[in-house]
């Protein structure tokens, strides 16, 4: 009884916590539609900051509790609130899903970023519940801490006073009157502006009470750590369906005392070890299921507003050439520069490969899934367990193993691409014969056993991507139903479940596999006492372990082939019904498709994809951990920065690897050096650098909110003006500077920062010129441009500038019409 | 005429507002059936229903003999309802030529009866539907870019190549000046003596009295009057509730 009153008060404190946070969740979703992805991460934020006036001892520390308490939740929160609405979330109105999603992540990265960089080091910080440890109060032998006694009773004043706020006061009234309808309330003499900046306020005051209450339950702050805490309130506002409060506190509830009652029966995770990050993970798995019992909107018409991202599609033809441009650069970039280096940019590509998964799932079909680097992991660590570790002991298991993969992937994914019966049945076997004969012959396994290899094989890379590909299949055969925000939560649930589950996990788990073996086929010790060495690969007689430019090679080739694959799919039949679910599933429905399975096949392509770009990551390493490079963190950065890219592209993929695994090292690099260099101005270089690496990926996901559409396309659409016939001299000009700069570097004439300094200019002056040069021959037309034919002869030449910048069809001088 | 679609007693609510109350109604093969009524008098509400997009509260959907109430919205759509949307659904990332061959697409997956069309049959049924509807001339333009007469003929075009038995037009006409209005009654008597049911909301009275075999006439979710055109336009509810008293 009394470890029952203690388990049920400590399950009380934790769900009541989880329900003031999830409130103010629930508070800004239903006021702008924004589900705040940074709402832990303010929580966090504040906790640190409630702890620097409270308890820290160098600058701010030793406030009285109530005086800290207030400026923390009546000025720096509401601040907080106030701010991002005012400069970030306002720029939200009209963009996608996508957009939505990924620039509170950005913010979420951003506050994580600041926090990392202000209270850096390794110092100890423990907060001390109110009135300290040892005041408390018993019911019967149970004891109850005062802290845990505020913490409810804070939650039900809250709950109280919200929902007098929400019904009683006008501003609530007004608050609740924008959900449904911001133009009338403005009609109306409302202020919808005014009543989202108040529900960002209050928002984030309710987050800064429930990071401020769950720190010192956590023993000492961390960054990571008390982010996702806040984090689990989002089971509980999925609860309330993101917008019913009192269902949000009762979902809360139910979560904090599952896992209080879930410490009670595994004795807090000694009983069945496997699942002991349980604890940890339950309020995901709670998130998980009840997105999956939530009656879901139904299909219907109207459901598009016109947004502002636009994704246009390259020719096979065009993909080709650009792969082409690709390799030819990165290997003349590769004679010029150190293995160091070789390494890095080998890095970005891999990464790039898995953001390639993200183009075909959530820019050609729309579906957000924000756990690509779960897939990458667990493809990793396939390649890892069945080719160069040792939980297939036969050649003939893993022979099987890759058959049986094989089949199931075959029927996943083929059906889709409209094969008829014996097509289908001719395709499917003719690919697993394909990976019997790799696995068999290629690589020769049979018999020999494959345990311990020193080497990745191709099969094991192939493998890597079918198991990848089978895992996104049952992830997504219960999340198939669900859309935009609701997949995208289901998504992140999964993707922590693997970063506890599957990562952290250190016991051997043993597998029957009916009619093969013994009674122990298979038995994984899933992550090796938490890293992973990975071997490169070896194949075509090259050993991809001593040569770092041999692998930089392979990746491009492999990054490249990949993107003609997919542009090729994208303008395939299967493409163009992908795109078509994407911009209308109404349509769609009406049309007689089966949803169900395109989305089922392109889940499973894409999750191979990630896969199989994570074995390759993983081999370039040699060495993953635990807590990098796969984690949910690394993911949402990688999104977004495919996001910020353009997510519709190849060009975005590429973006994104390059930049998260490259750009903000060499850039953190560059200000290092000069801080070295310049040792009287070294504060500063070192404030660049922590800049760039701290916060450098958030501020460029914030910038999202300008150009939805990605940089990509916005460098790529500058540099179509260099196709023009009359720019081939600028071309000509530029392509000579940057071959000159490469010849010098080559020779070692000068280093690797000069030869940036020059092509970078050179790249960025050429689309320049040729714009000056095009606004010079058209100079005249663009000044009074209302005053032709008043002012001055409307030439013909005059109609035809007219008529392209316009992008009407062009008026040809025999008067025939030409489609443009 | 022999009835190809029964609505018998649909009934939809949401919330506490009835949407459709007691609806009964017939759509006739090879015939022109209109729906006509003021705004928010639940005729696209109707045509969800019966697509499939809403399941009405109470009430049964014949279709060929058969009662479809429990269909999913793509079975029904694969024997032979299609429809277009009053506010457009296209796919608005593909090209005018696109839409309609992703449709021929879509119905090549699920059409087994029928032996599978090659690439090349596919592209002459598009250039086909191209043709009929007018649309040969700007095909390889975006369909968000095109205007909006002309993007309600690429949703008809889209619907018109799975072959439906049953067409249902939602405001089809809106949007299109007076000409093309005229051609396109044209296209849809065509259609319609080519065996196709077509089931017609129209805001555009001389459209529908001009095209129409049977009219019915929703008001607040119930059907106030139905019969010919010339019925309709002498009916007395309808002059008042619809048309408005004074017109008289």
């Amino acid at each position: 009884m009394t470890e029952l009153i203690t388990f049920t008060v400590v399950g009380l404190a934790i769900g009541a916590i989880y329900a003031i946070a999830s409130a103010g969740l629930v508070v800004t979703y239903t006021t702008s539609g924004i589900f705040n992805f940074a709402h832990g991460a303010i929580g966090m934020f504040s906790a640190f900051l409630y702890w620097q006036l409270r308890w820290d001892e160098g600058w701010g520390g030793q406030w009285p509790a109530p005086l800290a308490l207030l400026f923390v939740l009546l000025i720096a929160a509401p601040i907080i609130g106030v701010v991002l609405q005012l400069v970030v979330m306002r720029g939200l109105k009209g963009t996608s899903e996508t957009t939505k999603l990924v620039i509170p992540i950005a913010v979420m990265l951003a506050f994580i970023g600041i926090t990392n960089w202000v209270w850096q080091g390794v110092e100890q910080r423990i907060p001390k519940p109110f009135f300290g440890r040892n005041a408390k109060w018993s019911i019967g032998d149970a004891f109850i801490t005062w802290h845990q006694t505020i913490i409810v009773i804070v939650a039900i004043a809250l709950a109280i006073s919200l929902r007098f706020l929400l019904f009683n006061t006008k501003m609530g009234v007004t608050m609740r009157a924008v959900v449904d309808n911001p133009d009338l309330v403005e009609l109306n003499g409302g202020r919808p502006d005014l009543a989202a900046l108040q529900s960002w306020a209050i928002g984030s005051v309710l987050a800064a009470i429930a990071g401020i209450l769950i720190s010192p339950l956590l023993g000492g702050l961390g960054v990571l750590a008390l982010t996702l805490l806040v984090v689990n309130a989002y089971a509980a506002a999925i609860f309330g369906k993101l917008k019913n409060l009192p269902m949000t506190f009762l979902g809360g509830l139910v979560i904090g005392l599952s896992v209080s009652y879930w410490n009670w029966i595994s004795s807090t995770g000694q009983k069945w070890p496997w699942l002991s990050e349980l604890r940890t993970t339950l309020p995901v798995v709670i998130l998980f299921i009840v997105l999956l019992l939530l009656p879901q909107e139904r299909l219907r018409g109207s459901q598009i507003t016109v947004t502002r991202e636009r994704f246009s599609v390259p020719t096979v033809k065009s993909a080709i050439t650009w792969s082409f441009i690709l390799i030819l650069t990165v290997t003349g970039i590769s004679l010029i520069i150190t293995s160091k280096w070789e390494a890095l940019l080998t890095r970005g590509l891999t990464m790039g490969i898995i953001a390639l998964s993200m183009v075909l799932l959530t820019g050609y079909a729309g579906e957000l899934n924000l756990a690509p680097l779960a897939f990458a992991g667990i493809g990793a660590i396939a390649a890892f367990q069945f080719d160069v570790g040792s939980a297939v002991e036969t050649g003939a298991g893993f022979a099987t193993l890759a058959v049986l993969l094989a089949i199931g992937f075959g029927i996943l994914v083929f059906p889709a691409f409209g094969l008829t019966k014996q097509r289908l049945i001719g395709s499917v076997f003719g690919f697993s014969l394909c990976i019997f004969f790799l696995v068999t012959f290629f690589d020769k396994t049979t018999g020999t056993g494959i345990a311990s290899r020193e080497s990745m094989s191709m099969a094991g890379l192939v493998v890597a991507a079918l198991i990848a590909g089978s895992v996104g299949a049952v992830v997504a055969l219960p999340a198939i139903r669900l859309r935009g925000l609701y997949l995208a939560l289901a998504t992140f649930a999964f993707a922590i479940f693997v970063d506890r589950m599957v990562y952290k996990q250190r016991e051997t788990l043993t597998f029957d596999i009916p009619f093969i073996g013994d009674k122990e086929d298979l038995s994984i010790n899933l992550f090796n006492n938490g890293a992973l060495n990975i071997p490169r690969p070896k194949f075509f007689g090259i050993d991809f372990n001593d040569n770092q430019w041999a692998m930089l090679i392979f990746v491009a080739v492999t990054f490249s082939a990949i993107s003609i694959a997919l542009v090729k799919l994208r303008k395939s039949s299967y493409g163009r019904q992908l795109t078509a679910m994407k911009d209308s599933p109404a349509a769609c429905a009406t049309l007689g498709m089966n949803m169900w399975r395109l989305k089922l096949s392109v889940f499973t392509l894409a999750a191979s994809i990630a896969g199989f770009g994570g074995a390759l990551h993983a081999s370039n390493l040699r060495t993953i951990q635990e807590d990098y490079p796969f984690t949910i963190w690394e993911g949402l950065a990688l999104f977004m920065l495919t996001v910020v890219g353009g997510i519709g592209y190849i060009s975005g993929a590429l973006f994104g690897g390059l930049v998260y695994a490259c750009a903000f090292i060499v850039m953190g690099d560059f200000w290092g050096k000069l801080a070295e260099d310049w040792t009287s101005f070294s504060w500063l270089f070192t404030f660049l650098q922590d800049f760039f690496l701290l916060l450098g990926p958030a501020l460029a996901g914030i910038g999202l909110g300008r150009n939805p559409s990605g940089v990509g396309a916005q460098i790529f659409s500058g540099f179509r003006i260099l196709k023009q016939k009359e720019n081939r001299i600028i071309v000509a000009a530029g392509s000579a500077l940057i071959i000159l700069s490469w010849s010098l570097r080559l020779l070692n004439v000068y280093n690797g920062w000069i030869f940036i300094m020059t092509v970078l200019p050179t790249l960025f002056l050429m689309p320049l010129l040729a714009e000056a040069r095009k606004n010079e021959s058209h100079h005249a037309h663009i000044e009074p441009i209302e005053m032709a034919g008043i002012d001055y002869e409307c030439t013909s030449d005059l109609v035809s500038y007219l008529d392209s910048e316009l992008a009407l069809p062009q008026h040809s001088s025999k008067g025939a019409e030409k489609s443009d | 005429m022999t009835n190809l679609l029964r609505l018998e007693n649909i009934s939809v609510h949401f919330g506490g507002h009835v949407a459709v109350n007691n609806v009964s109604l017939d759509v006739n093969q090879e015939s022109i059936t209109g729906l006509i009524g003021p705004n928010g008098a639940g005729k696209t509400t109707l045509f969800n229903v019966i697509s499939g997009l809403i399941a009405p509260d109470s009430g049964d959907i014949i279709y060929d003999e058969q009662k479809i109430s429990s269909l999913s919205p793509h079975k029904r759509a694969r024997i032979g309802i299609g429809r277009t949307f009053q506010r457009l659904e296209l796919f608005n990332s593909l090209s005018v030529v696109e839409n309609i061959q992703v449709s021929a697409e879509i119905r090549n997956q699920w059409n087994q009866a029928r032996l599978q069309l090659s690439p090349t049959a596919i592209k002459s049924e598009v250039e086909r539907i191209l043709e009929l509807t007018g649309l040969t001339s700007s095909k390889d333009r975006m369909v968000s870019e095109i205007p909006t007469g002309q993007a309600r003929l690429v949703e008809l075009g889209r619907a018109l190549i799975l072959s439906p038995k049953l067409l249902l037009l939602d405001e089809p006409a809106s949007g299109q000046n007076e000409e093309e209005t005229e051609n396109f009654g044209l296209l849809l008597r065509r259609l319609s003596e080519s065996g196709i049911a077509i089931f017609l909301v129209e805001h555009d009275m001389n459209l529908v009295m001009n095209i129409c075999d049977k009219v019915n006439v929703l008001d607040f979710g119930s059907i106030i009057a139905h019969g010919t055109p010339k019925e309709i336009q002498q009916h007395e509810l309808v002059l008042q509730a619809y048309l408005g008293a004074n017109n008289q």
